[in-house]
């Protein structure tokens, strides 16, 4: 059975070179390049292996910026057929987000939803329970490996302490973990015609109904302390207190 | 002011309980099994879900619970399950959640809270009127010194989804991505007679044990998926401990996404000593035993 | 009988003829029809004289091997005069009264010169025969099937009925025949035949004839079986070699040729149509010596992989598809072409290779082996996507950081920050005549960010006007091209170009071979016009130009050094003196390892390896060390970050970090400079 897949694609900033400002300690994160966020790969990766296996098309949809519709070309290099950009990211909300991809995907035809099980810059992973309660589709989380038979999707689904095994009927959601699959390096010919083609963006519906207002957003440490110790004494009870401050 | 704790881990369930303390009449819901962990962590009633437990029908019956106990706010601690639970409640009672915080605390009825951002890069301090608080693992210790909390046993309804079946995580294994403590022995253990003394510094900090790429790879003294580095694992712990380790870049591929790293070398010149936050000079045979004492102290 | 031999040896001869020429004839149409990938032909003329004088006349590349080379070059210069012979025989053989070469001394001296030879030849035979299968040889060894014997066997006879019918020349039993072979040359001009003669009563009559009718014809027969055996055996390289030879390409070997992503259809090689018809000579032209698998330290080291067991598999491939086509037609390509990697071309064996051109500097009949296993690299990971799970990891590190590593592209310039260097990314000051290179290695690895600060410490101290491009700067893209990304190789190529011409940069120095070799090569055929020089050559030319001075430390006296060649210095860029120059102005305490200069052993870290797991059969790095172990040398000396990577761990793990260290040579140069 052809699949019409839908992908949730988000678009972080690289963490690896977010730096504080170093008199104030405030996050600066202007002007740090733009990146699909890992768990995002893989959901494309997971995509692109359905689509490949039982055929129909993958729909991206990121919601972000204008900063970050380029972003989608990774994406089609990667298999993604089809591709929307919502404009109009705040700041991290959840709800909000999950409004305004349900208000898209209502006017879409799916078979399946696929997303990352958190996201490497907030860590929230509360998309995918809100986007299953408020499409009313059912949640198959936390996917060790997923497969499908006629219009039943099969989900080994990784918990903290065990591992289920968990079936539905389509339509659904799934979210997937880094052990999903190994995201595929896009092909050149895949990367040179992703460059041809075209990306659609809108701007979103709903309009962010700001509940949280941030008081701060400062660095815990920009880099290493290095604080170094020759005397043994002196230096254990400094690292005994660091090591009861990380492992409480 | 009334909150409910729901954890899939009774042992997470507790910590919040502990952290919220006097203040907050707190309900606790989590599943058999889990409620002795939290019995006594001041709870004014725990509810053990029985059935079996999916993200759906738990979320439904946290949202009666919410409705009939009047709940103003709602906690969920952040294992994979509970984010399932977390995010469907949301969606289900039209909350307003947040997520991963690692403090909070009332002010005229605004929670401030702090979380993490940018995969640990920086801190959040935030005041919201959020009701549905997921709460990252270990927000305090538990404290088990009230009096046993009443229990109610509550039937789920059916999962949503078919669960076909369940197997346990085997415990063998490491998955040393996901250890929040990382105890990493080099080549300066000298010997693998070195690895039960390591084995105990490693029990003190309820920490995993990984090795370089000599230890595990060439001479076998851990096994090889306990490498850390370029060509073994990517960690990011948030305390790695790197005992007799050099820093070579090849290893400090795999963790340079750690917290905080401590260091544990007698040469003062190592390069692990630019990639550490604290650092040992001196012999590892010398310190590892009296770090150990310290901590257990 | 005259009569009758003249017909049989003419149909025999046109039979052969016939067999060698249609068999050469559908190798031909292979190499011409079924490529795809074009190359590019400027050599000069002379040039390619100069490389067949010397490399097939004088066999130049077979003493590399010295013991099996002089027995081939023998064995080749017999074949030479033999020709002459042969020519004659055949000529006279069957036109009985004509005069190929006419009477006279040239005549006389090509007839002694192969009367000698034919005896050196079958000396050469029995050698060949015990380093075979006596000595066993470890390069032959599962190379001495029929083919092997027969050959030598074939060649062995020819000899023995030579002489035979040279004495019974001699006993005058031939005399009355017309045509008869090697009439009328003095018998002083075949000593050797002589000698043999005197050795064996004479024989006359009737017998004699017969039994010389009957070595005229299995001598006859020989040389027929032998021309049509040719070029369906491994001894096409007779044919194919010399013309490889005189046919070579004008770029280096081992340089890997750009893609124009926006014309070419096909990327890499997948099956035979992506191989140049350059390529095909290759394959017909080699020999099944081995000299490049047993110099390969992949192979050395206990990997699968075996550089001439590509070429003959790829010769395989094509020896069975190309008649295929040719009877189907080309235009069934597409039906017909297998893909030649997974089967009988092994992915694991592509990702062993270090591109460290040891099998090509080896090989006699200059084959290049690494061009087409990057090639097939290109296949794999251009159009599938596939690579070890670490290189994807690294491309995307270029793509994201520019450098191989995760590291903040920011703090690149961050180790040279309390140095008093200009760092360009913060200075924009263009005042300078030299740009160091400084490449992601010694930008960001501790222990080679030593190396580059004693670079800066050397040429401060020679009063040089440089700067580093700090965060301007990125990878060269070595590590993505050598795995076979040219797309990635070429965006960062791109990239720094553009760099270099804003900064207008016209004279380099670096501390990475790799980095040496893409800024001077591969930029330069994306037409970049630079003057790029390692600094074992700038360090060299500021000792001999007296703008620094070093002198002996006390403890050098005490020390052993050795020098490890970087194969991309080396073999790359012909550069072996220079280094070992700089350490006997300073020290006498020096000695070779074994295998060093042109057939240095790799430290295991080039062609992306760097990056990747070694994890089949010892660590090359390792095997290196033990060399260094046995000349007791207790400082070795490197001029490349990826041996210092490699050989420092190799030291470690072996547990020879209290007795040797390995140091650059610009760390040598640094610590022993005179201040004044
Ligand atoms: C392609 C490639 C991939 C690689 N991948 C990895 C990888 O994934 N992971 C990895 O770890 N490495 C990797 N390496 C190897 C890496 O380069 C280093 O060699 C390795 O990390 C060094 O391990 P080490 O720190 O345990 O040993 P060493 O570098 O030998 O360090 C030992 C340290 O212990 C200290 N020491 C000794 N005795 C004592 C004592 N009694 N008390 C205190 N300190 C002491 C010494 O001062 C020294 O600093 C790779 C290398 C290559 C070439
Ligand atoms: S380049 Fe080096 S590693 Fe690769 S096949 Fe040739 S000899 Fe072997
Ligand atoms: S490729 Fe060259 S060196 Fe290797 S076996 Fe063939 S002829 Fe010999």
């Amino acid at each position: 059975m052809p699949l019409n897949i839908i992908v949730l694609i988000k678009v972080i900033p690289d963490l690896e070179q977010i730096k504080a400002n170093a008199s104030t300690g405030e996050v600066q994160t202007d002007r740090i390049p733009l990146r699909l966020e890992t768990l995002s790969e893989n959901a494309i990766e997971a995509a692109v292996q359905l689509r490949e296996k039982h055929g129909g098309k993958v729909f991206g949809l990121i919601f972000g910026k204008q900063e970050s519709a380029p972003l989608m070309k990774k994406a089609y290099a990667m298999g993604v057929d089809e591709g929307t950009v919502l404009t109009g990211y705040g700041e991290n909300n959840p709800m909000h987000t999950a409004e305004v991809l349900c208000q898209k995907i209502r006017t879409m035809q799916f078979d399946l939803i696929i997303s990352g099980n958190q996201s490497a810059d907030t860590y929230t992973g509360l998309l995918p329970g809100i986007i299953s309660s408020k499409l009313n589709i059912n949640l198959l989380s936390n996917a060790l490996t997923l497969s499908i038979d006629q219009a039943t999707i099969t989900v080994r689904s990784s918990l903290d302490r065990k591992i289920q095994n968990l079936s539905s009927q389509l339509p659904a959601i799934v979210s997937v973990t880094q052990e999903t699959n190994q995201p595929r390096l896009p092909p050149v010919m895949q990367i040179m015609a992703a460059g041809r083609k075209q990306i659609v963006t809108e701007a979103a519906q709903v309009a962010d109904t700001a509940n949280v207002k941030r008081i701060s957003n400062k660095a815990p440490k920009s880099e290493r302390r290095k604080q170094l110790f020759e005397k043994t004494d002196e230096g254990i009870v400094a690292i005994v207190k660091a090591i009861k401050e990380e492992i409480r | 002011m009334k909150t409910l704790i729901f954890a899939d881990d009774g042992e997470i369930a507790g910590q919040i309980c502990s952290y919220l303390k006097t203040g907050t009449e707190n309900y606790v819901a989590t599943l058999p099994g889990e409620e002795s962990k939290c019995g006594k962590t001041g709870a004014k009633q725990i509810f053990v879900l029985n059935g079996k437990p999916d993200s759906s029908n738990v979320s439904i019956a946290l949202k009666e619970l919410k409705d009939r106990e009047s709940i103003d706010y709602v906690f969920i601690g952040s294992t994979a399950f509970g984010r399932d639970v977390a995010g469907k409640l949301s969606g289900l009672g039209n909350m307003k959640p947040l997520s991963e915080i690692t403090s909070i605390a009332f002010k005229d009825g605004i929670a401030v809270t702090t979380r993490f951002l940018y995969g640990g890069k920086s801190v959040l301090t935030e005041e919201s009127n959020s009701n549905l608080f997921v709460t990252a693992p270990g927000i305090s210790e538990i404290v088990q010194d009230k009096p046993g909390s009443p229990v109610q046993q509550l039937n789920l309804n059916d999962p949503a989804v078919k669960i076909v079946g369940e197997e346990k995580k085997s415990a063998g294994g490491v998955d040393l991505e996901k250890a929040k403590v990382i105890v990493s022995i080099g080549r300066g253990l000298g010997k693998p007679d070195g690895i039960p003394m390591v084995e105990q510094l490693a029990k003190a900090v309820k920490g995993e044990i990984a090795g370089s790429r000599p230890v595990c790879l060439d001479y076998h003294w851990l096994s090889e998926d306990r490498q850390v580095g370029l060509s073994g694992k990517k960690v990011k712990p948030k305390l790695y401990i790197a005992v007799g380790i050099s820093g070579q870049i090849q290893h400090i591929a795999g963790m340079r996404g750690a917290k905080t790293v401590i260091a544990i070398n007698k040469d003062k010149t190592a390069p692990i000593f630019e990639e550490c936050d604290y650092g040992l000079i001196g012999d590892l045979y010398q310190i590892v035993p009296k770090l150990v004492a310290s901590l257990l102290a | 009988m005259m009569y009758l031999s003249s017909i049989l040896l003419l149909a025999g001869l046109l039979a052969a003829a016939a067999s060698f020429f249609y068999t050469l004839y559908s190798i031909f149409w292979n190499a011409l029809r079924i490529p795809e990938k074009k190359i590019k032909m400027g050599l000069s003329i002379g040039r390619r004289i100069y490389l067949t004088i010397r490399n097939v006349l004088l066999q130049g590349k077979l003493f590399k091997d010295s013991s099996g080379g002089i027995m081939h070059a023998l064995m080749f210069w017999g074949f030479v005069a033999f020709a002459g012979y042969s020519a004659t025989f055949f000529a006279r053989g069957i036109v009985p009264s004509y005069q190929l070469i006419p009477a006279g001394l040239f005549k006389d001296v090509l007839f002694l010169t192969v009367d000698i030879f034919a005896l050196i030849v079958i000396v050469d035979v029995g050698y060949a025969v015990l380093r075979r299968w006596v000595i066993k040889v470890p390069r032959y060894q599962g190379y001495n099937g029929f083919e092997a014997s027969f050959i030598l066997f074939l060649v062995a006879t020819l000899m023995v009925t030579y002489y035979a019918l040279g004495v019974l020349r001699l006993d005058g039993v031939s005399a009355g025949i017309t045509g008869a072979i090697m009439e009328g040359i003095p018998a002083s001009y075949t000593p050797i035949s002589g000698f043999f003669a005197s050795l064996f009563p004479g024989i006359s009559g009737s017998s004699g004839l017969d039994l010389y009718w009957i070595l005229y014809g299995i001598h006859a027969i020989d040389f027929i079986v032998f021309l049509a055996y040719i070029p369906t055996s491994k001894h096409l390289h007779l044919v194919a070699a010399p013309l490889n030879v005189l046919l070579s390409k004008d770029t280096k070997p081992a340089q890997i040729s750009l893609i124009d992503f926006e014309q070419q259809k096909r990327f890499g090689a997948t099956d035979i149509r992506d191989f140049s018809w350059k390529d095909y000579m290759d394959f017909y032209s080699c020999t099944e010596c081995g000299r490049c698998t047993y110099n390969c330290p992949a192979f050395l080291t206990g990997k699968t992989l075996s550089p001439r067991d590509i070429i003959w598999d790829l010769r395989k491939v094509v020896m069975e598809e190309g008649p295929k086509l040719r009877h189907a037609g080309i235009e069934e390509k597409d039906k017909i072409l297998t893909p030649v990697i997974g089967e009988p071309i092994s992915e694991e064996d592509l990702w062993s290779c270090t591109t460290c051109m040891a099998c090509v500097e080896q090989c006699p009949v200059m084959i290049d082996h690494v061009e087409k296993i990057v090639d097939m690299r290109r296949s794999l990971v251009l159009n599938q996507g596939k690579a070890p799970k670490e290189t994807i990891e690294t491309y995307t590190n270029m793509e994201m950081y520019g450098s191989p590593w995760i590291n903040d592209p920011s703090t690149r310039g961050d180790w040279a920050k309390d140095l008093n260097v200009n760092i360009l990314s913060e200075s924009q000051n263009d005042d300078f005549d030299i740009l160091y290179w400084v490449g992601c290695v010694a930008s960001y690895d501790r222990r080679n960010q030593d190396i580059a600060k004693s670079i800066v410490k050397i040429l401060q101290k020679a009063g040089v006007r440089f700067a580093i491009l700090g965060s301007e700067e990125k990878c060269t893209g070595d590590p993505a091209k050598r795995t076979g990304n040219e797309y990635l190789a070429q965006n960062l190529a791109t990239a720094n170009i553009e760099t270099l011409n804003r900064h207008k940069v016209h004279k380099v120095i670096t501390g990475c071979p790799h980095c040496f070799n893409s800024l001077k090569n591969d930029y330069k055929e994306m037409g970049l016009e630079m003057d790029v020089i390692h600094h074992t050559e700038f360090i060299n030319q500021l000792i001999s130009l007296g703008k620094i001075d070093l002198k002996a430390l006390e403890s050098d006296d005490k020390e052993k050094f050795t020098y490890h060649d970087s194969c991309y210095l080396g073999r790359y860029n012909k550069i072996y003196e220079e280094p070992r120059t700089i350490i006997k102005t300073v020290t006498s305490n020096f000695e070779e390892m074994e295998m060093n200069k042109s057939k240095g052993l790799c430290c295991g870290a080039g062609g992306g390896r760097l990056w990747m797991n070694e994890n089949v059969g010892t660590k090359i790095s390792h095997k290196r060390m033990e060399m260094a172990d046995k000349v007791n040398a207790t400082t070795v000396v490197t001029a490349c970050p990826y041996c210092m990577i490699m050989l420092d761990d190799a030291r470690r793990v072996m547990g020879k970090d209290e007795k040797m260290q390995i140091s650059d040579i610009s760390e040598f140069v640094a610590s022993r400079l005179v201040q004044n």
